[in-house]
């Protein structure tokens, strides 16, 4: 098959736009194609659809290979589409393509004094579109938002080979109907994201990070609450005994609260969390900043099974009130990953997330434990039958990385 | 008489149907009464509904969308009629549903920062209910005393405040949806990932056009330990501007920053006696908001970059009673330039905040050249430009000379990199310059998508995307107080 | 900026109003909220913004007079919430005022209305007569049979009957010797119905200002200001009555008039603009209306005189012709809080109209209890102990649905509440008796 695609394909592309997968993407994609222009995805597209072969965005391929059992036929990198298309440091907004990794869109912005304030883990790994494909997001959602809260301009190759745009370069902008919204977290199954338009911010002048260690999970986020509400948290991260960082103490949780503002901003909200929270451990300045970045990537204890779950905020700690259980919470924001054994409690963790009025997904699993959980949790009824609409509104020839997303879509 | 019915399907049969669905006192006929309903802020264009239902609840909604929908009879949503594009204006739906009626807040969940209400409640109203423990709701467009939600969620509407805390969009986190067969949707909810499509974040500025909102959850927000208040004048819109750019690149984010031109300074001058020195040539109202610790050296550092980018006076407010005056001259701003002409139109473009200079500049040629006058009172911090053009409705020729101006200065923002419109909506007002902006693919995905929840083109007919091959003809501009 | 030659202005079709005054409105709609009546119905026909576009619809002869745009039209109380909320000037109260004056003569209402109105219209601006109407009921009362008698009554009339206070010893002379050497000196209009039912808010002003050092003169041929004329349409009435009032005033030599009812006063500060084409007494209306005060603002600063101690908590409604047609809000509660011991509250919404609105009670019963109800929900949301207030439209109907719901809380005019706290006098005295 592989080998008969790549023929195929062969006919559209130079030799140079087609490879093999490699490592793990083998998982996710038969062959893999690199288009260098929206005219070329646009063949693929429409070549894809006379011949029903499936394609999907991969990124570096670490969504994908979780939500699929078996690889799609043609797997879309962008990797010759990740420039910086235009950055106005004055109108604080940038262009970028896809293909860009979050790390080398930071390297550029940074020079500027401004960041995209979303911040998943691994940005080197991540593109822009696997940002958006699967919302992902990081700890300082709790204060600058999601992804949806940035984006203000998508193009996106969607059926027929068409490129489209949704929104525009203007950081406020309400003409035409939201393609944003409905490109972020659509995993690939309504287009190909092409391109992204951001709004950025200034990088806070002061940041530091106040880190507490408490023994029950449960202590931990009242504490964490109570910060939350009477200051102005960057972030509150809870990290239970088993993810190790440099400043894990055994057997205990650790809260990490970020601050900025100016100096006076920093200094009195440190202040209050020592009153609040007797023994917390301060890190300024270089410390910090490397400190951030360890909890932006900390990492979940090898598992079987890793879920991630939105619940509210003040519910969160019932979801996650087992023993043992090894998590990492934006706690505020009511959102958690877990590192998990088995299926069965996976399933407890879904049945406690819908009770906090949130849902689970599936973040890795091993093959084994494949088809004994389904990756996302049901929409209601009524929802699932318009995404049903949509997906067959957006791709008529049902190409874009079908069958595993919400509902089977 | 000119509301005349272009649907079809309405019969007295309806109106019994109707009534007994919601009860009489709830259905509208007569057509004296239907007249007030035949625009909203947006005067221009007009045209009655033959009926006007006030359901009370989310299951009168969906009745009367199932009996519409097997009648095939159109119908547009209207909330308080404040809207400043004709989003509401019947266009080719002879039953209009109002949801004003539906004004309760269902839930207040305070720990969580959620609150839930019907779409009929008042923008301010969500603020006013959780006020006193801290916390308030972000979007706050000037109509936020009159305007409802279910109608800035159809406009995804903005305001002075955006700027930090972003519009609608960003704080609608679920709303319950009956469809136009009828049908009742959950999307979204108070959790805030997504589980499959953001379909609720489609919703948002559909204006209308995929059924009618009858729940919304909503994100509140604490409110600011303090906030610091400043005047700043300067010669001109260009070091004004500049002096924006300083401000936002040095870190901060000011909870607003908004602008005003020497004409519209003369204005609020003349009617409020504000204190602005004559001779102006522009002021920003700049609001920074946060934690009350480092607040001041924010306000001082920004006073000092608007200095060095030479403003002539920056002036902090002293108290809250002199905050509220800054705020109140500015929301008022429109209602004093209201007294320099019998009518004016606002335009709502959007340019990226750089090009500001250029694009008052370039306002300022199209005035001279359509011999209007034209003020501007706009949202500085995000490019947001509100020109107002003063007109007579009454003499056709500056009518039209005032509609032409307001189309070139449209044009030029997109020609600058900007939108039609940061906050009032396509409408029906801007239909026309759609195809400016997006090609024919993105408009087809955009009808794909609408269709989506609205297949038989139901709900709201007409709007937001201009019939290929057609092109709505405009008579003449508005006259409101806009943002 | 060059100027253009405007061409031939399209003129109304009907004299219906001032045509100009229209066009301020620019349809924002931010009146609304601001209106009782859309509070209640939620309808546009039933906002300031709908009113206006009916009056313009009827002015430009797309609309009938007919009893749909009468009804809507009618139901506004006239409390001008909507002319605070305006960011364009719109002279909403003017505007009322004209389309009904244009409704009376161009449209025939039905008989019952007919008779409604001239009933109103022929007892309540004649002190003589409404005595004489009411003296029934101050027989009753004075044998104790009043609450029986309200009891036995249907629920309509008795709602009516509920609004009127207590008449026996309302009149009771009490007047102070001016100070021969005062300030002032000061003319306290005595108004008509509230002379009748409300004279002991007159009596207190006039001690009060006596107190603080005025020189109060009488007022003897004045007649009602004119508002209830002018407010239910009856403009030729409302002219004879506030020409034989500026007269009367001119006469006086009073610097400074005030009426403890903020309707009359604000229809006299208006008298100025009524009688502006009077060819005789346009130059004499305008000084009078610029003698029109509010007793909180006489007896603001070095004036007021020494108050005792009073511990209670207040809270303060505002009247809607002090609030919305006067601006007047601040004085009246600096003049309470600067009493020692008073603790004043807010209470939400407090210039909403509590549904009084001159005789709105009388002609539309349900919606005026609708708004007592609201208003009595803010009240008691409050705690306090005294509503104050500044008209005795207010205190009767805020009275009743308070005494109607058994609260405990005492309505006291402006004027009585001061008085009792500087005079030290008996709450009994000033304050509405009947529980």
């Amino acid at each position: 098959m592989s080998s008969v695609l790549q023929t195929e394909l062969g006919r559209l592309f130079d030799a140079g736009r087609l490879r093999e997968p490699r490592g793990f993407e083998s998982a996710a994609a038969e062959v893999v194609v690199e288009p260098a222009s929206l005219d070329e995805i646009g063949e693929l597209v429409r070549k894809c659809e006379r011949d029903r072969i499936c394609v999907a965005p991969i990124g570096a391929c670490r969504t994908l290979r979780c939500l699929r059992s078996a690889p799609v036929s043609a797997g879309v990198s962008l990797i010759q589409m990740a420039g910086v298309i235009a950055h106005e440091p004055d109108d604080m907004t940038v262009v970028v393509g896809a293909g860009a990794t979050l790390a080398a869109l930071e390297a550029v912005l940074a020079r500027h004094g401004q960041h995209l304030p979303v911040d998943p883990p691994f940005p080197d790994q991540t593109t822009v579109g696997a940002m958006l494909g699967a919302a992902h997001s990081g700890l300082t959602r709790l204060s600058a938002g999601t992804v949806r809260d940035f984006l203000i301009g998508v193009q996106f190759v969607g059926h027929g080979g068409k490129a489209v745009r949704g929104g525009g370069r203007v950081v406020k902008n309400v003409a035409g109907y939201d393609l944003m919204k409905v490109m972020i977290g659509s995993f690939g199954t309504l287009g190909i994201i092409t391109e992204a338009t951001f709004k950025l911010r200034p990088l806070p002048e002061l940041y530091a990070i106040a880190i507490g260690y408490h023994c029950a999970p449960a202590e931990a986020f009242e504490t964490g609450f109570r910060l939350h509400d009477a200051l102005a948290l960057l972030h509150l991260e809870l990290l239970s005994p088993g993810i190790r960082t440099p400043l894990t103490r055994e057997g205990q949780y650790l809260l990490a609260a970020g601050v900025g503002g100016n100096r006076k901003d920093a200094d009195y909200q440190l202040e209050e969390i020592r009153r609040l929270q007797p023994g917390t451990l301060i890190l300024e300045g270089a410390d910090a900043r490397r400190f951030y970045r360890v909890l932006r990537d900390a990492e979940l204890p090898q598992a079987p099974l890793r879920m991630q779950i939105a619940a509210l905020p003040r519910q969160l700690p019932s979801c996650l009130d087992r023993p043992g259980l090894q998590f990492r919470a934006h706690a505020a924001a009511g959102v958690a990953q877990l590192a998990l054994d088995d299926a069965e409690t996976a399933a407890g963790i879904r049945r406690a997330a819908a009770d906090a009025r949130g849902h689970a997904r599936v973040l890795s699993l091993q093959p084994a434990l494949r088809g004994l959980i389904p990756i996302f949790d049901q929409p209601p009824s009524g929802a699932l039958k318009l995404m049903r609409r949509l997906k067959a509104a957006f791709d008529p020839a049902g190409i874009f990385n079908p069958g595993c997303f919400v509902g089977g879509i | 008489m000119e509301d005349g019915l272009r649907g079809s399907g309405i019969d007295s049969g309806l109106r019994a149907d109707l009534e007994a669905l919601v009860g009489a006192d709830a259905v509208v006929s007569r057509r004296s009464e239907l007249k007030v309903y035949e625009c909203d802020g947006w005067t221009i264009e007009k045209n009655a509904p033959d009926l006007l239902v006030m359901p009370r609840s989310t299951e009168q909604v969906s009745a009367i969308l199932r009996l519409l929908h097997r009648r095939g009879v159109a119908f547009v949503p209207r909330g308080a009629g404040t809207g400043l594009s004709g989003g509401c204006l019947p266009l080719a739906a002879p039953v209009m549903i109002c949801t004003s009626r539906m004004n309760r807040i269902v839930s207040i969940d305070l720990s969580n920062r959620r609150v839930e209400v019907q779409p009929g409640v008042v923008n301010l109203h969500v603020t006013d209910a959780v006020r006193p423990q801290g916390y308030f709701y972000a979007p706050d467009p000037s109509s936020q005393s009159a305007c409802t939600i279910g109608g800035n969620i159809a406009e995804n509407s903005g305001g002075p405040h955006t700027l930090k805390y972003g519009v609608t969009a960003n704080h609608v986190l679920g709303v319950e949806l009956v469809l136009p067969d009828g049908e009742v949707v959950e999307l979204g909810g108070p959790a805030e990932e997504k589980l499959g499509y953001d379909l609720a974040g489609a919703v948002v500025g559909s204006e209308g056009t995929v059924g009618i909102v009858t729940r919304a959850t909503l994100r509140l927000m604490r409110a600011p330990q303090s906030y610091r208040t400043m005047l700043a004048l300067f010669d001109d819109v260009d070091t004004a501007t500049r002096a924006v750019s300083k401000i936002i690149a040095d870190g901060m984010v000011p909870g607003a920053i908004e602008m005003m031109d020497r004409l519209i300074i003369g204005a609020v001058e003349a009617a409020f006696h504000v204190g602005f020195p004559p001779g102006a040539g522009a002021a920003l109202i700049v609001e920074l908001d946060g934690l009350a610790a480092g607040l001041d050296d924010h306000a001082s550092r920004a006073a000092e970059l608007m200095r060095s980018c030479g403003a002539r006076s920056v002036e902090l407010a002293r108290d809250e009673a002199q905050r509220q005056l800054l705020w109140k001259a500015r929301k008022r701003a429109f209602g004093a330039v209201g007294r320099l002409a019998s009518n004016y139109a606002t335009q709502d473009g959007v340019v990226p905040r750089t090009r500001l200079p250029d694009i008052l500049r370039e306002i300022t040629a199209i005035a001279a050249r359509y011999r209007l006058r034209i003020g501007n009172v706009f949202h500085a911090g995000d490019g947001n430009i509100h020109p107002i053009v003063l007109y007579e409705e009454r003499d056709a020729d500056e009518t039209r000379r005032a509609i032409e101006a307001g189309r070139e200065i449209l044009k030029a923002c997109l020609a600058m990199g900007g939108s039609l419109t940061g906050e009032h909506g396509i409408g029906v007002e801007k239909l026309a310059e759609m195809p400016l902006l997006f090609s024919p693919d993105d408009l087809r995905v955009m009808a794909e998508l609408r269709a989506v929840f609205d297949p038989d083109n139901r709900s709201n007919p007409g709007k937001v995307l201009p019939r290929p091959g057609s092109c709505v003809e405009v008579s003449a501009p508005r006259r409101q107080v806009p943002l | 900026m060059q100027s253009n030659q405007p061409q031939q202005k399209r003129g109304p079709a009907r004299d219906v109003v001032d045509y100009e005054l229209l066009f301020d409105c620019v349809h924002c709609g931010l009146c609304l909220e601001a209106c009782p009546t859309y509070i209640l119905t939620r309808a546009e026909m039933d906002s300031p913004r709908g009113r206006i576009y009916q009056m313009k619809a009827l002015a430009e002869a797309r609309l009938d007079a007919d009893a749909d745009v009468v009804r809507h039209l009618d139901f506004c109380l006239g409390c001008r919430g909507c002319e605070t909320a305006c960011p364009s000037g719109v002279r909403y109260g003017a505007l009322i005022e004209q389309t009904r004056a244009w409704i009376e003569n161009n449209y025939r209402r039905p008989l019952s209305d007919r008779v409604r109105r001239w009933l109103i219209g022929a007892l309540f601006p004649y002190p003589s007569r409404l005595r004489a109407a009411l003296t029934p009921l101050a027989i009753i009362e004075r044998a104790g049979l009043r609450p029986l008698l309200q009891r036995a009554m249907p629920r309509g009339l008795r709602e009516w009957i509920e609004l009127v206070p207590a008449l026996t010893g309302n009149g009771a002379r009490s007047s102070t010797a001016p100070a021969p050497d005062g300030r002032g000196p000061v003319a306290v209009h005595h108004g008509c119905v509230a002379q009748v039912l409300a004279d002991s808010a007159n009596r207190s002003a006039e001690r009060l200002l006596g107190a603080a050092g005025y020189k109060v003169v009488p007022l003897p041929r004045t007649v009602c200001c004119g508002a209830l004329d002018l407010h239910s349409g009856n403009r030729r009435r409302a002219l004879e009555f506030a020409r034989a009032n500026v007269r009367a005033i001119e006469q006086s030599g009073a610097e400074y008039v005030i009426s403890t009812a903020s309707g009359c006063s604000t229809a006299m500060a208006e008298y100025g603009e009524l009688l502006k084409d009077d060819p005789e007494l346009a130059q004499s209306a305008r000084d009078v209306s610029a003698r029109v005060k509010e007793l909180s603002l006489l007896l603001a600063g070095e004036r007021q005189p020494a108050t005792r101690r009073f511990e209670c908590v207040v809270t303060y409604h505002d009247a809607c012709h002090l609030a919305h047609g006067m601006g007047i809000r601040e004085q009246p509660r600096a003049l309470l809080r600067s009493i020692p011991g008073v603790k004043l509250v807010e209470m939400e919404m407090p210039d909403l109209c509590c549904g009084s609105a001159g005789t709105y009670n009388l002609t539309h019963p349900q919606a005026a209890r609708e708004l007592a109800q609201r208003k009595a929900d803010a009240i008691a949301a409050t705690g306090v102990d005294y509503v104050v207030l500044a008209n005795p439209g207010c205190q009767f109907q805020i009275a009743a649905e308070l005494r109607r719901r058994g609260a405990r809380i005492k309505v006291m005019h402006l004027a009585d509440f001061v008085a009792m706290a500087v005079f030290n006098g008996n709450e009994a005295k000033y304050s509405d008796r009947i529980s």
